[in-house]
């Protein structure tokens, strides 16, 4: 072995390290998103307790877009963590384009029942879903960021987006829990601001994060 | 005669334990994979400071290697990484002339063309992969490109903006 004190200092500086993992990923954000969802229910109430089901196919729906959402951007976090040649994570694209389908949906309903948007608003509402799920979409995001830290993406605008993705997409899915409103169009207008919001937030902070 | 994959595989489940010298025998190798991998992609001048900067990003993230993966396409991925990330932070490189390629065995020639830079540069389009290659890695000023290529000075400047970053979007990419 030849002589070289660079490859020697590297060598004397070895700790033993546990390979990052997958599913410790969809752990965090699991975590994250019960955490966010108990605090909901605890401190708002969960929305059986207005009236509206937990059963209500439009909740389920949304529910299950946003969950699917999430664990796509979570998929290719993961993979993202572990570079290597050949290496796929387009699946979020195919998960982004059926969540598309709730806006297109709202716009029809929008101009076919012809209720002035103004009535479907609801601000006051719309301001606390956009709140807590944006709130829990930080929290979510910050924990998905230092567990993205360990690993070694190569493309860090792209994981800044899907990390923003996956955590507004989680944070949603926990406000879901409470909210009462089951109009397409309320839910395509304030799911989604909170949705690019996440991702905007994720495109611009957690590059600079991860970047290695 | 050089490590293969699973020499290297082996040796770095090894070092993921705590073995330095299993570590060391791989770091040792590692460094002459990736002196053949930037070949005449990286200038010579820059070249030593290239493999030093993979090498100390290998070790930084090395919990990022998975033993049930392999291990060269993880290698090649960060020296891409970080290929182009010295692109970008190069703006002139000093003349000098390119040195010549080391001889190199016919299966790491192999595997090179298929992981290494030369094939990423290969994913653009040409008039962008020649602007790179005149102003990052020969070291040309704008101007000097300019006249070497036939595109104005405003296009090499555009070109080495737009082939950096479709080559960044492409790091993982085999084809």
């Amino acid at each position: 072995m030849t002589e070289r004190p660079d490859l020697d200092a590297l060598a004397d500086d070895l700790h033993p390290v546990r390979p990052i993992r997958p599913w410790s990923v969809a752990a965090i954000a699991m975590v994250a998103t019960m955490v966010g969802g108990m605090l909901v229910i605890g401190l708002i109430g969960a929305r059986s307790a207005y009236g509206p089901s937990f059963a209500d196919p439009i909740f389920v729906l949304r529910a299950g877009l946003l969950a699917l959402l999430a664990v796509a951007c979570l998929v290719s976090i993961a993979r993202m963590a572990r570079p290597s040649l050949g290496s796929s994570h387009g699946g979020w694209r195919w998960a982004l384009a059926a969540a598309a389908i709730v806006p297109l949906a709202a716009v029809v309903v929008a101009i076919a029942d012809g209720v002035p948007l103004s009535e479907r608003m609801h601000m006051w509402d719309g301001m606390e879903c956009l709140r807590w799920s944006l709130g829990i979409a930080l929290a979510t995001g910050a924990a998905l960021t230092l567990w993205l830290r360990r690993g070694a993406p190569v493309y860090p605008e792209r994981a800044g987006w899907l990390v923003g993705i996956a955590a507004g997409s989680l944070g949603a899915f926990a406000y879901a829990l409470h909210c009462p409103h089951d109009d397409i169009v309320y839910i395509a207008i304030w799911n989604g601001i909170a949705l690019v919001a996440a991702a905007v937030i994720g495109r611009l902070a957690v590059p600079h994060a991860i970047r290695w | 005669m050089a490590a293969d994959e699973a020499t290297l595989a082996r040796l770095m489940a090894q070092a993921q334990r705590g073995d330095r010298a299993a570590y060391r025998e791989m770091l040792g190798e590692c460094d002459l994979w990736l002196r053949r991998f930037y070949g005449r992609k990286a200038h010579p001048d820059a070249l030593e400071d290239l493999v030093q900067e993979t090498l100390i990003s290998l070790h930084r993230k090395r919990a990022s290697w998975d033993s049930d993966r392999a291990f060269l396409p993880w290698l090649a991925a960060i020296a891409r990484y970080r290929w182009l990330d010295h692109l970008r932070r190069v703006y002139r490189a000093p003349e000098a002339e390119l040195a010549v390629e080391p001889a190199v065995e016919s299966e790491e020639e192999a595997v090179g063309a298929r992981l290494g830079v030369d094939r990423l540069l290969g994913t653009i389009p040409e008039a962008q992969a020649l602007a790179i290659r005149l102003t990052k890695i020969d070291g040309l000023s704008v101007a000097e490109a300019s006249a070497r290529s036939g595109q104005s000075e405003s296009a090499v400047k555009v070109n080495v903006h737009r082939g950096l970053k479709r080559m960044a979007a492409l790091i993982e990419d085999e084809a």
